[in-house]
């Protein structure tokens, strides 16, 4: 069994590895914004793997149309997010808190904008923007400019960010681009309920709008405004949505996406035949390893895939 | 928080630091929780051997940084409490901490004191907080990573004290709200400020009575929780308006802190802003800077802003300096 993080191992791993071993290799970002070189590889490389996973559905029904990859079974595992070591929000501060790197994708900009709606009915609430980046000037300027100093914040980065999260009542993503969405499940695990853009790839399949969070299209200040007074003004709404979150983001356990990859990896050795014994050892050993390279890593690896 | 050397928090594994001396090490981490008495309560992650059977002498160090001298030291006992192993230390609210920045570190028997790492922190009951009414003092104690890595407790220890709120630079003046605690505003109450450098005189408006005389803030701002029930003796505390005009300042380029003086007869208190889980202001908390016009057709920049202790100054600039 051998298992690529990225593109190129991947691409390594289906021309060099010897017969024998089960080919696996990961994407964790999305086909869509590779690049058409990147892609052409991929077309070249990936036939000769036994799976591609990645960490959406949306993007492996990408990987199933656009590539032709027959006989690699091409299966959706998303990032997964440990329970954090902090007891959940209980829902009373009042701030909405958003999380990642201050960049041009996230739009910051459009969260900040979409506050000013949202102070001039309810000076009572802040926002905390959470993280680094390049960016960070110019949203500097843009509170300011707007006059929203008393507000919204730019808190710099935190570690661990969940004791920031539980400080919070509402989550906040307004990504125009995402590869999974990573920040929403990390709200969610500390239970808060998320306001996000549907944008590409993952708030929609991490959310249910109207059930565990509410989903805005990218972009639209005027209706992510609303579905912040939306959880705002209605405290047993958003109560609700916030044990909702708790309850539904438990899929994105380090167990239980392990206990999917175990799936995966054994279909795929039993699928090559061969010694079972010493395969089964080895997938074992080997789901562990991914297992404890998932839980370890949700903070800190997987991190540079996030987008 | 602020400030975290990334690469240092592995989420539930204790982290191979090396500390400034060279040694390589597994150094323990601590957990703390705030609680809204001002308490804090550190739970403290062992390593190796020592996890595995913790000494009977164990104890948390609070060694406040000096330019000049030994350290003070505050001794905290660690005792079991959880069943994950993890040894407790309190510091309680009603115990006085001198202001300053005060160093965690461990000492297991009679071993060298450690420097602790930062765990997980639980400062929401920090946010927003009322200070309780029985003490005659008021002490603030707020635990963060420092750029190294360490863990550190900046404390405050302020009577009377003058909490900022929210702060709005517009049209030409400074407008800022506020709560005086231990403290009652009196007709001759003004606002003052003292130029760092001494180079000029203090510059001084008087504050209006609100008419309002309560432990509770008057208009909202973001983040109170709802209906906040302060039980015990109230201390006094002021709700107050201070309107400050930004050409009362004169040009040159200076800073001027901020003062709070209740009464004509009363010493003026420093302003500032401590009542809540962040240990570091002066970047978070950004405001505008305003431009003045000279008489003479020359401008200046005028902005307020947190200083490193997060009190409240005000820095003049010449126009072309920013």
């Amino acid at each position: 069994m051998v298992i690529g993080t990225r593109p190129g191992l991947n691409a390594h791993i289906a021309r060099q590895t010897r017969r024998g071993p089960a080919r696996v290799g990961q994407e964790h970002l999305t086909l869509a914004t590779h690049p058409a070189r990147l892609k052409l590889m991929l077309r070249g490389t990936y036939p000769r793997l036994d799976a591609v996973t990645t960490v959406t559905e949306a993007d492996a029904r990408d990987y199933r149309r656009i590539l032709r990859l027959p006989g690699v079974r091409i299966e959706a595992l998303p990032n997964s997010v440990p329970e954090p070591d902090v007891r959940p929000a209980d829902g009373t501060g009042k701030w909405v808190v958003a999380a990642g790197r201050l960049a041009p994708a996230k739009r910051y900009d459009v969260l900040i904008r979409a506050f000013a709606r949202v102070v001039a009915e309810r000076p009572d609430w802040g926002l905390r923007i959470y993280g680094s980046g390049r960016e960070r000037e110019k949203l500097r300027l843009l509170i300011g400019e707007l006059g929203l100093y008393n507000h919204v914040f730019l808190m710099g980065p935190a570690h661990p960010i969940e004791a920031e999260w539980a400080k919070g009542a509402i989550g906040a993503v307004t990504s125009s681009l995402e590869s999974f969405g990573m920040t929403i499940v990390e709200a969610m695990r500390c239970g808060l309920p998320v306001v996000a853009t549907d944008c590409p790839h993952g708030p929609g399949e991490i959310i249910r709008d109207g059930v565990d969070g509410l989903l805005a299209p990218v972009g639209d200040e005027s209706a992510i405004a609303g579905a912040l007074l939306r959880l705002m003004n209605d405290d047993a709404l958003r109560q609700r949505m916030s044990r909702a979150a708790l309850a539904a983001s438990s899929r994105f356990d380090p167990a239980q996406v392990g206990a999917r990859y175990e799936d995966l990896l054994t279909a795929l050795v039993n699928r090559r035949g061969g010694a079972v014994h010493r395969a089964r050892g080895a997938l074992l050993g080997g789901a562990y390893a991914s297992k404890e390279a998932v839980r370890l890593g949700t903070g800190y690896v997987l991190r540079g895939a996030r987008r | 928080m602020t400030g975290h050397s990334p690469g240092t928090a592995l989420r539930g594994a204790t982290a191979t630091a090396t500390p400034a001396d060279g040694s390589p090490s597994r150094r323990a981490r601590a957990d703390c929780t705030a609680d809204r008495a001002g308490g804090l309560t550190f739970d403290v992650r062992l390593t190796g051997r020592q996890a595995a059977r913790p000494p009977a002498d164990a104890a948390l160090l609070l060694r406040l940084r000096k330019r000049q001298g030994p350290a003070d030291t505050v001794r905290l006992p660690l005792a079991p409490a959880a069943a994950d192993g993890r040894l407790r230390a309190v510091l309680p609210g009603t115990m006085w901490l001198q202001e300053g920045r005060w160093d965690a570190c461990l000492v297991l028997g009679d071993g060298k004191p450690r420097r602790l790492l930062p765990g997980v922190h639980d400062l929401r009951a920090l946010i927003d907080r009322v200070p309780c009414g029985e003490r005659t003092w008021l002490g603030v104690r707020i635990p963060y990573a420092t750029k190294y890595g360490n863990l550190t407790v900046r404390s405050w220890l302020r009577e009377p004290h003058a909490e900022c709120g929210p702060l709005r630079v517009a049209d030409g003046s400074m407008v800022l709200r506020g709560t005086l605690h231990g403290a009652r505003l009196s007709p001759g109450a003004c606002l003052e400020a003292h130029p760092r450098d001494s180079a000029a005189p203090p510059v001084s408006v008087p504050v209006p009575l609100d008419g309002q005389d309560a432990a509770a803030e008057s208009a909202p701002s973001p983040g109170r929780g709802s209906g906040e029930v302060v039980t015990g003796k109230r201390r006094p505390a002021s709700v107050f308006t201070a309107r400050l005009p930004l050409d009362a300042l004169p040009p040159g380029r200076r800073v001027w802190n901020l003062w709070l003086r209740p009464s004509a007869d009363e010493g003026p208190v420093r302003l500032a802003r401590i009542l809540d889980d962040v240990a570091d202001k002066k970047r978070i908390f950004s405001y505008p800077p305003q431009h003045v016009t000279g008489p003479g057709g020359s401008t200046r920049s005028v902005r307020p802003y947190y200083t490193l202790d997060n009190d409240l100054s005000v820095r003049v600039s010449c126009e072309d300096q920013g």
